[in-house]
């Protein structure tokens, strides 16, 4: 019986070293993991099926983790270069790269000369980075970042920008007026305007069209009225 | 007529040399592309082996695309055609052949069928050693064609042959054959952890090395028993078979010779996952593991 014991116990550190030997190995390597490359290792992982669940779980901590601290890192930015650094190196999320443009613009606004400084902010090649991202955003964002996107990008004056600089401008309002107006709308929503706009959408639309001094198309932002309609 | 058959033989010795020392897929697939049509079968496999191992740096779909190109096709028929034959090099071409479609992630490559066919035929008539077989069951696997049918030829064939392989082999077999076979790869399982178990022991793994002529190879025992249990114990666990009680304590003293902080992280994760499946109610019920599960449990906060 006591012999019996002892084997148990024997047998129970081995197992706990071995765990625990995987554990750390298993943390070490997800902590060497370079943030840019921690989406596409994640993508691998689950990709890899169900044995890789222990990793996952420590990959997606630290992914949550990283992402908490990035929008902390956002949310703290006191000026226009750190935030542009920030939007540019770093893995932001769909969410944060429009809150972080959100923030530019408005810090931006607070400045002396704001045209020219925002003129001057669009026109780094940084920026052109961030309308790419925001491109491949696109497809995954609801309408409230759309629409916080969208009027950012008028506050910034970003038709201003020489066609080379940010070649996906174009390419970036259409999609996003388009989700605009066909995102779902909450079925009590009684003052809907035409293709599925509501009246405040409208209203910052127009905010941005009017910042931005005719950067969106007309015809996307102003569709032909129809019977019926209440604008 | 002599002169161009002397001039093509030295290109093919130089083909040959070049083959064993090129590291460049890109290479070495600009040199088939340009000889393929003219070298001999062994000059070509070892070739197409030279691109696959190469290859395997690059990224998945510039592999892929290397797979695609049109010449590619064409030799491999060539290749295929030329290994017509049952003899031992027609055996390792075929073999060859087969691992470089894995490597190159070519499931649906029309040669890939008729190869195995081949294969399995060619195996079930003993021609195929234990270690090429070990092989192309590997290459099956990653070609994920071990479901079905192929999966329940090669465990037939391999069953009678277990004797040959070590443990470390038999931890590979055991989860290749698993990831096809799903829970249908049970009797493998059975016959290694029963009818095998003594070479998951440090005995056994000791004779083992002695017939393999790698006694004196310093860490060659521990890495080979550690190595075998832990795939065997993610084959268990991925096939949610209760291990036999007998072959616990064999497989958990096994691994004690793994360096756990030293393992890459999908290893580890792997065997993470392992042992904590197989110590899980559901697989528990089965009357599994419940030496692990005890002590698991004690070891959790």
């Amino acid at each position: 019986m006591a012999s019996d014991c002892l084997l148990h116990q024997a047998k129970s550190v081995l197992v706990e070293q071995l765990l625990d030997g995987c554990e750390q190995a298993m943390r070490l390597q997800v902590e060497q993991i370079p943030p840019n490359e921690l989406p596409s290792r994640l993508a691998e992982l689950e990709k890899l099926g169900r044995p890789m669940q222990p990793a996952l779980v420590l990959a997606r901590e630290r992914a949550a983790h990283l992402a908490e601290s990035l929008s902390l890192d956002i949310e703290r930015a006191t000026n226009e270069a750190a935030l542009l650094q920030l939007l540019t190196e770093r893995p932001v999320s769909g969410f944060q790269l429009c809150t972080g443009l959100s923030k530019l613009a408005r810090q931006v606004q607070l400045c002396p000369d704001p045209e020219s400084w925002a003129a001057s902010i669009v026109s780094r090649p940084e920026f052109a980075k961030i309308l790419a991202k925001l491109h491949d955003f696109l497809p995954a964002l609801d309408s409230g970042y759309l629409r916080e996107a969208l009027c950012a990008l008028a506050e910034l004056s970003v038709r201003r920008v020489p066609r080379m600089a940010c070649p996906c401008m174009h390419a970036l309002t259409r999609p996003c007026m388009h989700a605009l107006t066909t995102a779902p709308r909450p079925s009590g929503a009684r003052h809907a305007y035409p293709h599925g706009l509501l009246r405040g959408d409208r209203v910052e639309i127009a905010r941005a069209h009017r910042l931005g001094h005719g950067a969106l198309p007309v015809g996307v932002l102003y569709p032909r009225p129809r019977p019926g309609d209440c604008l | 007529m002599k002169a161009p058959r002397a001039w093509f033989m030295a290109t093919a010795d130089h083909l040959y040399d070049v083959f064993l020392t090129q590291t460049s897929a890109h290479e070495i697939s600009r040199l088939l592309e340009a000889h393929y049509e003219r070298l001999p079968v062994g000059v070509l496999s070892i070739g197409l082996h030279t691109l696959a191992r190469t290859a395997l740096v690059l990224p998945a779909s510039e592999r892929k695309a290397l797979a695609e190109l049109p010449w590619f096709g064409k030799m491999m028929m060539r290749l295929g055609g030329m290994l017509s034959g049952a003899t031992v090099t027609d055996v390792k071409g075929l073999t060859s052949i087969l691992w470089a479609l894995s490597c190159l992630e070519q499931a649906e490559s029309p040669l890939l069928q008729g190869l195995v066919k081949r294969l399995l035929l060619l195996a079930q008539h003993g021609r195929v050693t234990s270690a090429q077989l070990l092989l192309a069951t590997q290459a099956l696997a990653k070609l994920k064609q071990l479901g079905g049918p192929i999966g329940q030829a090669v465990t037939s064939i391999v069953l009678p042959r277990l004797a040959d392989l070590n443990a470390a082999h038999l931890g590979t077999l055991s989860r290749a054959l698993v990831e096809g076979l799903g829970v249908q790869a049970e009797p493998l399982l059975r016959a290694v952890s029963t009818a095998r178990l003594e070479e998951f022991t440090i005995e056994g793994s000791r004779t083992r090395a002695q017939l393999e002529g790698r006694a004196d190879e310093p860490g060659y025992c521990e890495t080979m028993l550690a190595h075998g249990a832990a795939s065997l114990l993610i084959a268990f666990a991925m096939a949610q078979v209760a291990p036999p009680a007998a072959s616990v304590e064999p497989l958990t003293q096994a691994l004690s010779g793994m360096e756990a902080r030293a393992l890459g992280l999908q290893r580890a994760a792997e065997l993470t996952w392992a042992l904590q499946t197989l110590t899980s109610a559901e697989v528990s019920a089965k009357s599994l593991l419940p030496l692990i599960a005890s002590l698991i449990r004690r070891s959790s906060p």
